[in-house]
């Protein structure tokens, strides 16, 4: 049988501050995207950095994911440190 | 058979040989027990499961079908896939994975199942439900949407003097082969590779595209140029994408069940952080920025949509036609790795359903446990066999049988089992009515009651009906039952948490 560390005791099933930021973002985030969803994806021409608009949209989608990444694993990192120390 | 044709083949041979051989240094790592055997007895480290979610997240789909997919149908499509990642996917990521991480490791669980029969108190039934309906049903079809890909690539590259048939039959059958040579550690270890070498394409297939356009730029600009400008608009009502922004949002942020046993599988909670990153880093290459440079490189050089047997098939064209048969085949290996591991992380689940949910847990049969073993190595075939079955012959782009088939599947059984981790007055009966409401009206509404596209009326996405229908049963049916007693939901959530 692997080892396995017991850091698991200390994760809490209930809410923690982070999760509670975690869902605002969600909520907030998500309702920002439906109401620009019709701006974000209609289609005017080449609109900035050459790129039509719809298509301008998913490149910031994609690079906003890597820094939600970061900045959810940071959150949940600096939160479980001050508890596992 | 063209020489071309004999490399490719010769390719083929020499990738098998080397995931087997990976398969085999997992046998010899891997102890005994089902534990060890499905979820590598909770011992994966951090940059392995970084790895394996990596690439198991990954799959032909992002970068060959949604490419395909939004050259020929419209980047609506490809919207639909990308635009809940950064509000829902990738940070719901981490939020359940230590859930399902702290709840693993407390309890010792290895299947999906272990957890919603332990937190409803109910065992067999809620496993033959939850397993063996609702988590085989699509399963199959998306290990068969892997081998579409797998078969289109390099099919497509020989000109089909290497079958379609023969290329999934070939893959179905080296997959089988080390997911019973090393379970989860095969797998895992096989991802690490194959996650290497799917980065490694990005970065090659970016270059290529730049260097062929002279720039990105110039790409934007002979696609929105030409008569396929048509691609950048949307066409579909916005009440299509806005509940499955959130539905399949949620249900893709670590609980798709393939993904969800990844979290029992890490040996300390590093390994979520790291999937969360790799969800991230995921989502960014592969849902978004991959198949918008692919599918755009596709509008820009094909002044019109060419003739192929399968959709997939048009960015292994393109590629062939910039580098030939042979180097554009070294790199779509790239993708092959990326159908397979995903496709082999679903086996396994599969596989584990068989055998602890239905014959341990639920049947309770007294075999030997090489019996065992054997019985589920079989269900690993059986499904395989099915999948390639709907792989010979496919009849619509892998995107569109995802988006209206597979997440839907999900979404109805994922969404309740969120609501019955937070919601402690979920019990047994609600949950199960709800599971068994929403499934049988997806296929209800699929297939009989409306089976013309988009299956309802109002032009919701496919899984919205259903979803609500399963979750509004739930609540209902369990605020007329018992609430669960103190000792079901200290035994789940332990002491403090009930």
């Amino acid at each position: 049988m692997a080892e396995y560390s017991k850091d698991y005791e200390k994760v809490s099933l209930e809410l923690v501050p982070f999760d509670r930021f975690i869902l605002w973002y969600c909520t907030i985030g998500t309702v920002l995207f439906l109401l620009f969803f019709n701006y974000m994806t209609t289609f005017e021409g080449i609109w900035i950095a050459g790129m039509p608009k719809s298509a301008f949209f998913v490149v910031v989608v994609g690079f906003v994911n890597i820094a939600i990444a970061l900045v959810s694993r940071h959150g949940y990192k600096s939160h479980y440190d001050k508890i596992l120390k | 058979m063209s020489g071309s044709t004999i490399i490719i083949v010769i390719l083929m041979v020499v990738y098998a040989l080397a995931v087997l051989g990976i398969g085999q240094y997992a046998n010899k790592k891997t102890g005994l027990g089902r534990s060890e055997y499905y979820v590598a007895g909770g011992g994966l480290g951090t940059i392995t499961i970084f790895f394996t979610y990596l690439a198991t997240y990954i799959s032909t789909y992002g970068f060959i079908g949604l490419s395909a997919v939004y050259f020929s149908w419209g980047i609506e499509w490809l919207w639909f896939e990308s635009m809940f990642y950064p509000t829902l996917i990738v940070p719901l990521t981490i939020f359940f994975g230590l859930r399902f991480y702290k709840l693993g490791k407390m309890h010792g669980y290895v299947t999906n199942a272990d957890l919603i029969a332990h937190r409803l108190d109910s065992e067999g039934p809620v496993r033959v439900w939850v397993g063996l309906v609702m988590i085989v049903f699509p399963s199959i079809f998306y290990v068969g949407i892997q081998l579409i890909a797998m078969g289109a690539i390099l099919s497509g590259l020989t000109g089909g003097e290497i079958s379609h048939t023969f290329v999934v039959l070939f893959f179905a059958v080296v997959m089988v082969a080390y997911i019973i040579l090393g379970g989860m550690r095969s797998v895992a270890y096989t991802d690490v590779f194959q996650g290497i070498t799917m980065l490694l394409i990005i970065a090659v297939s970016i270059a290529l595209v730049y260097a062929n356009f002279g720039g990105f730029g110039e790409m934007f600009r002979l696609a929105g140029a030409s008569e396929h400008a048509w691609i950048f608009e949307r066409t579909l009502p916005p009440q299509y994408f806005y509940p499955a922004l959130i539905m399949v949002g949620i249900v893709w942020g670590g609980l798709i069940p393939h993904l969800w046993v990844r979290f029992y599988a890490a040996n300390s909670i590093k390994g979520v952080y790291a999937a969360g990153t790799a969800a991230g880093v995921g989502g960014a290459l592969m849902y978004a920025l991959m198949p918008l440079i692919i599918g755009t490189a596709l509008a820009a050089y094909y002044p019109s949509v060419p003739e192929v047997a399968v959709t997939e098939q048009f960015v292994s064209m393109m590629f062939s036609d910039w580098m030939g048969p042979v180097l554009t085949a070294v790199l779509m290996f790239g993708l092959v790795a990326a159908g397979k591991s995903t496709a082999d992380a679903i086996l396994l689940n599969l596989s584990s359903i068989l055998q602890v949910d239905i014959l341990e847990k639920t049947l309770k049969v007294d075999w030997p446990e090489k019996r065992l073993d054997l019985a589920a190595r079989l269900m690993c075939v059986a499904v395989i066999a099915l999948a390639s079955i709907g792989a010979f012959a496919p009849g619509l782009p892998i995107v569109s049988v995802a988006i209206t088939l597979i997440w839907s599947s999900y979404s109805v059984l994922l969404i309740p089992v969120v609501i019955m981790l937070f919601w402690k007055r979920a019990n047994k009966y609600g949950a199960m009515t709800g599971l068994v409401s929403g499934f049988v009206s997806l296929i209800l509404f699929l297939y009989v009651i409306w089976p013309e596209w988009p299956h309802n009326p109002f032009y919701l996405w496919e899984g919205t009906l259903p979803v609500a229908i399963g979750i509004v049963t739930m609540v209902v049916v369990s605020l007329l039952t018992p609430a669960p007693s103190k000792e079901v939901l200290e035994s789940f959530y332990g002491k403090e948490g009930a």
